[in-house]
């Protein structure tokens, strides 16, 4: 597992109190009690405090899961190494 | 059982998702009573915008000092209408601070967006209904809580429709924003209540252009950035802080490589780095801004390591040294362990080990002084000697609620104790010390001039504080506004100098028993020792004989700092006639005689 990969599922559940075994990349405001909107906007300022990146609105509305997360991450050069799937 | 600053030491606490869950441990912990708290303060925050995340940061950040905070959230944007129904949830959740956290855009609306569409006179009225409608709440809210409150100010945008012409205008729209601020805090300085959240300077330090980050702003109006929420909660923490009591007194000080760089033992006093040079300079602002420290009363000492004659020869007499001997209440400079060494000095200058905050360079004294002493904090000082100057300014354990006469004049008063202490060793006996310092108290009923002081007493003093029952300035205004209540100060001069107002008693003329009964009686460790709470103690037994009174009961309730005196009632003549839930029960018949200590002289203002 990526370095970027760890640093993603320490934030995630930091942010949405969830123990960090149980995020993968099906994760989502469905399936999690605790990702309302307002943890849904901590999450992506969180990205982009700890990645150095900025979404724009349109990426962060076409978030669905957390396997979008690391689309749109991958998109602005956050490299998760070969393996494309949180472990 | 863990204590709530066990959690804040062990965290690292980086990013706000790191505050945010610690802030959800820390709750979850106090749910299921897994967590011994020693204080828990109540907080209410008012707000026109989004602020999730605020109450589990401020939890955490009020872990450090012991404190847990029980915080109500009012409902989003409805922060008037809480404030003007008595019995609302606000009210319900019985706060000890309230923060009204009111922006700019929330308060000026469309004036914020165009404010050239309106003429200069409307500008100006603008100023004054807002700071009307904000005060307006404010005093709403003063009435319906003894609460402390805590208004934030308007964050001054750096932008104008004018641009560089705004400075032209004969009353721009910046200067209307800047006018509500000034008056804001003109009219909030004499009420002891209110407090002025200077939130435009918080912008100005975090970066105007940082707070906002626009697309949580459109999605969720959140108007500040999660990231800057553990700033906001470190500087509402020193409210807090203060509001606990839990304001540290005294800097203890390293010197070589401290308060300037170098060895003086190995280098001499030519050596040593200390002045206006590149290297001198940090230690040069280091010393000024400690000085500043101790001009506004933190106390201050060393604890070092060295021959006394090297330190002293660059503390005496060296050019650029601003902290002379005078700013230090006592000095350790020896070879002794620093953990003895600060044993030792708060011995000497009577105040608990949980006032000091220490500063050594060296990292294996710090770990010592944690290991052995973990009531003393002690600070991680950077290995970058420029960087002593930023670790300084961050810390928030000096704020009080009010600055008295008393705090300004500590220093000083520290120093002519150990000119007392030099006299002691010339006296013969205790009585013969007493009778050369020639002692005199004051004797003065409260007065609206010294309620500041009188609270304030009350909740710091721990030692010789037989109830160490805390009030705030409302509660003793009420207590002197009370016909069934008396409240005595006393204040101490001797030949050395002033110690202002150092005693109190808070009695109870009972109904209808004949009796009154001491709820508080109080001495500032600073005085100690020279018998003036028995000169208090006598003046109360004849205040209570010439009203025709029989009894005079007072009370001791144990803590773990006032032990030492748990046998003055005895001592006095008083009798144990009652232990309930704890709290010893002592009376004095008022046929007995009583004395006045007989080399003490005392005045009634």
């Amino acid at each position: 597992m990526s370095v970027n990969d760890d640093k993603l599922k320490v934030l995630l559940s930091k942010v949405l109190a969830v123990d960090i075994k149980s995020i993968s990349d099906d994760t989502s405001p469905e399936n999690t009690e605790s990702w309302d909107s307002f943890n849904g906007l901590v999450i992506v300022s969180e990205l982009e405090a700890v990645f150095d990146v900025h979404f724009s609105m349109e990426e962060v509305y076409a978030v669905t899961c957390v396997r979008d997360i690391r689309k749109a991450l991958k998109h602005h050069d956050v490299d998760f190494g070969q393996d494309n799937t949180l472990k | 059982m863990k204590r709530l600053s066990d959690f804040f030491k062990e965290t690292t606490l980086h990013t706000f998702s790191d505050y945010l869950s610690l802030g959800r441990r820390i709750e979850q912990k106090i749910i299921v009573s897994e967590l011994s708290v020693e204080s828990t303060l109540n907080v209410a925050l008012l707000t026109s915008s989004t602020v999730n995340g605020v109450k589990e940061v401020l939890v955490t950040q009020c872990s450090f000092f012991d404190v847990y905070v029980n915080v109500y959230v009012g409902e989003y944007g409805q922060y008037a209408q809480e404030i003007l129904n008595p019995d609302s949830d606000l009210y319900a959740s019985k706060p000890d601070l309230i923060i009204f956290n009111i922006d700019t855009k929330a308060i000026a609306s469309d004036y914020f967006f165009i404010p050239y569409e309106q003429s200069e006179e409307s500008r100006r009225s603008w100023v004054n209904e807002t700071v009307v409608f904000l005060l307006g709440l404010v005093s709403q809210a003063c009435k319906n809580t003894s609460a402390k409150v805590l208004l934030h100010n308007l964050e001054i945008p750096f932008y104008s429709p004018l641009g560089i012409m705004e400075n032209k205008e004969s009353y721009g729209y910046i200067e209307s924003l800047e006018d509500v601020n000034r008056s804001l805090r003109e009219k909030c300085k004499e009420n002891s209540q209110v407090f002025i959240y200077d939130y435009n300077a918080f912008c100005s330090q975090l970066g105007k252009e940082n707070l906002l980050d626009s697309k949580m702003y459109y999605m969720g109006d959140v108007k500040l950035k999660p990231q800057c929420i553990p700033a906001l909660c470190a500087d509402y923490a020193k409210y807090i802080q203060a509001i606990a009591s839990r304001t540290k007194k005294c800097i203890v000080l390293d010197l070589d490589n401290t308060l300037w760089g170098g060895v003086v033992g190995e280098s001499g006093i030519e050596g040593v780095q200390l002045g206006p040079t590149p290297e001198g300079r940090s230690f040069l602002e280091f010393q000024k801004y400690l000085y500043s420290l101790y001009a506004r009363g933190v106390i201050l000492a060393i604890n070092s390591k060295n021959n006394v004659s090297d330190a002293m020869e660059v503390i005496q007499n060296h050019p650029h040294m601003i902290l002379k001997e005078k700013c230090f209440a006592a000095m350790r400079i020896n070879w002794d362990d620093k953990v003895a060494n600060m044993k030792s000095l708060a011995k000497e200058i009577n105040i608990d080990l949980d006032s000091f905050v220490f500063f050594d360079d060296d990292q294996v004294n710090r770990e010592m002084v944690r290991n052995f002493l973990p009531d003393v904090t002690v600070i991680d000082l950077p290995k970058d000697p420029s960087l002593y100057v930023d670790t300084l300014k961050r810390l928030a354990f000096f704020d009080t609620l009010s600055l008295t006469k008393e705090d300004k004049n500590k220093g000083e008063m520290y120093q002519e104790n150990k000119s007392r202490r030099e006299l002691v060793q010339t006296a013969t006996d205790l009585t013969d010390y007493l009778r050369m310092l020639n002692i005199t108290v004051y004797l003065e009923e409260v007065n609206k001039n010294i309620i500041p002081r009188i609270a304030q007493l009350t909740q710091k003093t721990n030692q010789f504080n037989l109830t160490t029952r805390r009030y705030s300035e409302e509660a003793i205004s009420k207590f002197s506004d009370d016909e069934n209540f008396r409240i005595i100060s006393m204040s101490l001069k001797d030949k050395f100098g002033d110690n202002g107002l150092t005693g109190l008693a808070i009695i109870e003329k009972v109904k209808n028993a004949n009796n009154w009964r001491i709820d508080t009686f109080l001495l500032s460790c600073r005085v100690l020792g020279r018998r003036a709470e028995d000169v208090l103690l006598a003046y109360i037994l004849s205040e209570a004989k010439k009203a025709d009174i029989k009894y005079v009961t007072g009370e001791y309730i144990p803590s773990p700092k006032n032990m030492p005196t748990k046998e003055f009632y005895n001592k006095n003549g008083f009798i144990n006639i009652n232990d309930i839930n704890g709290i010893e029960v002592w009376q004095y018949n008022l046929e007995n005689e009583y004395f006045f200590p007989e080399f003490i002289n005392y005045k009634v203002l």
